[in-house]
């Protein structure tokens, strides 16, 4: 189980990535990230990297496509806590 | 803060591809990692070709007829893309776990979707029907008169049944698993309550039994 965090501003998403991102626990970043985006019409996103745990090479590939297609929509996107 | 699975993320080089930049000063690409890939959906073929099969076949030992084989299967995923996704770009990454004798190989686009494409042809399926339906015999060469890949069925049974590895296919809100089942291959379509952005496709590889690729076509070709 993971807790994904969602915190809405008027023109911006925040969303801390899964403690565990695979295959079976991209639902929640999914609907935390492109629904809630494209339900508060947010024009600003950010994946708050300070909660992931351990990662596997389909939880990049989502992360990335999912970037992917902000980009798509015009929606910028932000990194924080990287490191 | 967890700094392993971020510096994960750097040595596979995510930070490079979207910061421009390293976080970590040290990051570099493991061995064991094919480094995550943004690629022109209509330009995949120099990447399979040049750099993931040679990466595979630096990774475990086999002969050039199973990479043949496995090239081919890969391709299929790639080729969906160019034709079917409606979208330029993918994204791709693999990872070999030596100690869980698994290569996984992850691709995916944001692009319409197979459910999308297959109800152009029949209109009234589910997400979850119509990712079943793309992967029936037949359903390909019928509907892609440019099909160069071997086809989702091929794909599907080349890896649960000959290899025992295991397909997942996540695309809209149509979810579908395949692993090895006693005579063919055990697949199952779900409905999910919610939408994936695109396709991605799950390939786990087994390297414990990539060998048996190359003895069944053997013997197929024998008994031919």
């Amino acid at each position: 189980m993971f807790l994904l965090c969602l915190i809405f501003f008027r023109d911006r998403v925040v969303v801390e990535l899964p403690f565990k991102f695979n295959f079976s626990t991209m639902r929640n970043f999914i609907a935390g990230a492109v629904e809630a985006q494209r339900e508060s019409g947010a024009r600003e996103i950010y994946f708050d990297f300070s909660t992931l745990g351990f990662v596997r090479p389909e939880g990049i590939v989502v992360l990335s496509n999912t970037i992917e297609h902000f980009k798509q929509a015009n929606v910028k996107v932000f990194f924080r806590a990287a490191i | 803060m967890n700094t392993e699975a971020n510096r994960y993320l750097d040595d596979a080089g995510f930070f490079i591809e979207y910061l421009k930049r390293k976080v970590f000063p040290t990051s570099s690409c493991r061995s064991t990692t094919m480094p995550l890939k943004l690629f022109q959906a209509d330009a995949y073929v120099p990447y399979l070709y040049r750099d993931l099969m040679p990466w595979i076949k630096s990774e475990v030992n086999l002969s050039n007829d199973t990479l043949e084989t496995i090239k081919t299967c890969l391709e299929e995923i790639f080729h969906n893309i160019e034709y079917h996704s409606g979208i330029k770009t993918g994204c791709t990454l693999s990872q070999h776990f030596p100690k869980e004798n698994r290569i996984s190989i992850a691709i995916s686009d944001f692009g319409i979707g197979i459910p999308t494409r297959v109800r152009t042809k029949m209109p009234n399926l589910t997400d979850a029907e119509a990712i079943r339906q793309a992967c029936k015999e037949g359903f390909t060469k019928k509907s892609n008169v440019l099909n160069r890949g071997a086809g989702l069925p091929n794909l599907i049974r080349y890896v649960t049944q000959r290899n025992s590895g295991t397909v997942l296919i996540h695309s809209g809100e149509g979810y579908l698993s395949a692993s090895r089942g006693p005579a063919s291959s055990n697949v199952t379509s779900r409905q999910m309550p919610w939408a994936y952005p695109g396709t991605i496709v799950n390939v786990l590889l087994r390297t414990d039994t990539l060998e048996r690729l190359e003895s069944d076509i053997q013997q197929e070709e024998f008994t031919w």
